[in-house]
């Protein structure tokens, strides 16, 4: 009795050996999907400034895009208030961490901040 | 049994020696490129560049199914970009660029099926794009250009033709006048550059040859004089080793010398040259640390250089480098 309950301890424990490790290699691998195939780490922020809102992109701690005014259209304008800065900061981060073209359109532009156009229109 | 173990030993070290001994060549060539500011995503070639003062301008290009319209702006003292205004034109590869009295210009080019002869201004400080009189020498692509002394200059490039024809255009009249074309062969693909109120060109191909006269353009008589060939073309001995000749190559000015860079000529090249306008004389320095590649970009402030995008057969790069012309790389590459 006292032996095979031994035995069982024993394959678990050893079955424990060889799965731990697998275990680690799948977390490890699985973080670096979440980061980018090539280990990017990718961080939107977003920052206030005298007459609005930027983002930046930061790509293993150092800023890539520095985005004080809003791009693609013909302005220099700052972004209104930080959730439109946000907003048009995920598109250029989701597109990043996908490996596409990041740069933002002026349909995105027109799609994603369509107050703002409003508010450009009647100024 | 010690002297089989020292053999062995001595065995296993003879790589080493011999990689450290193979690849002396490069060594004493000066210059250290170092990769700044990576851009994953933004892979193109035959984009357009201007640079003013510490900011280099990025706009159009092919991605390899697009012709592209965005325009980046590249802080040289941040290393970091920022999305400018889209350029409203028709998206397009090969156009030209220069920079004339701090405001960009770029027209010409290709969109895929149509041969272009618009030309723009880009007003940084407004960021804020303007149509201006169509180029008049008609529509092309590969063609050249520079800005000089207040006024931009386009010339030579390809429309079903080789050109050599130059055209200057005055930003206070936004008016366009033919000047004397570019003396020697017709070309396309060439490269310019400005230094001391003088423009330069060389490079291209004209005909599937690759064009070895040297050109310096002088604004104020608005004439060509023709420079020291940049092959091995005379009896003296300061061109024995000149191996410059190629198309689609890029330039940027650092203290008062150019460095030429990258391009084809049958392979594609990553080997750098330096030329002295005082001496008219070529030296070779440290080749480009990326990939080999053509039809790449350059940003230059006149003291600090870099090389962005470009391509290598069908792979499009996304990244940038900059020269440090006083070091030396320990590296092999």
């Amino acid at each position: 009795m006292n032996t095979t309950m031994m035995i069982i301890k024993g394959r678990k424990a050893l079955w424990g050996l060889v799965l731990l490790p697998v275990l680690i290699l799948f977390l490890y691998f699985r973080h670096g999907d979440v980061g980018s195939p090539d280990g990017r780490q990718l961080e939107l922020q977003t920052f206030q400034l005298e007459d609005g809102w930027g983002y930046q992109i930061v790509m293993n701690k150092k800023v890539l895009i520095y985005q004080p005014s809003i791009p693609a259209i013909d302005t220099l304008r700052s972004f209104p208030d930080e959730a439109s800065a946000r907003k048009i900061g995920s598109l250029v981060l989701e597109r990043l961490k996908n490996n596409k073209d990041f740069s933002i359109t002026i349909g995105d532009i027109e799609h994603s901040l369509s107050d703002l156009e409003t508010n450009d229109n009647s100024t | 049994m010690t002297q089989k173990r020292l053999f062995l030993f001595l065995l296993a070290l003879l790589p080493l020696v011999m990689i450290s001994c193979g690849d002396d060549d490069d060594d004493d060539l000066i210059g250290k490129w170092y990769r700044v500011s990576d851009f994953d995503g933004l892979a193109r070639s035959d984009a357009s560049s201007f640079s003013i003062g510490n900011k280099g301008y990025l706009v159009c290009g092919f991605d390899g199914t697009n012709r592209l319209s965005d325009l980046w702006e590249y802080d040289m003292d941040r290393d970091t970009w920022t999305q400018k205004a889209n350029f409203p034109g028709t998206a397009r590869n090969s156009g030209v660029a220069m920079t004339v009295d701090g405001k960009g210009y770029f027209g010409t080019g290709y969109d895929g099926s149509n041969k272009l002869s618009d030309f723009w201004e880009y007003d940084p400080t407004a960021n804020s794009w303007t149509q201006k009189a169509d180029f008049p020498g008609g529509a092309r692509y590969d063609a050249v250009a520079f800005g000089v002394s207040g006024k931009g200059y386009i010339g030579c490039g390809y429309d079903g033709n080789y050109l050599k024809d130059f055209y200057a255009f005055n930003p206070g009249s936004n008016s366009w006048q033919q000047i004397v074309s570019i003396g020697g062969t017709k070309r396309r693909g060439a490269t310019s550059f400005v230094m001391n109120d003088k423009a330069y060109i060389c490079c291209g191909t004209n005909n599937g040859t690759y064009v070895d006269d040297f050109w310096m353009f002088d604004p104020s008589t608005e004439t060509w004089t023709q420079l020291r060939d940049i092959a091995d073309t005379s009896d003296e001995s300061y061109d024995d080793d000149y191996n410059i000749v190629r198309t689609n190559a890029s330039a940027f000015v650092i203290d008062g010398a150019v460095y030429l860079t990258c391009g084809e000529s049958g392979s594609i090249r990553s080997d750098t040259w330096k030329y002295y306008p005082a001496t008219d004389l070529w030296e070779n320095v440290a080749k480009f640390k990326g990939t080999a590649r053509t039809v790449a970009v350059s940003f230059s402030n006149g003291e600090r250089g870099f090389v962005a995008t470009g391509k290598s057969s069908t792979y499009r790069f996304d990244d940038i480098w900059e020269l440090h012309p006083y070091e030396y790389d320990d590296d092999d590459y």
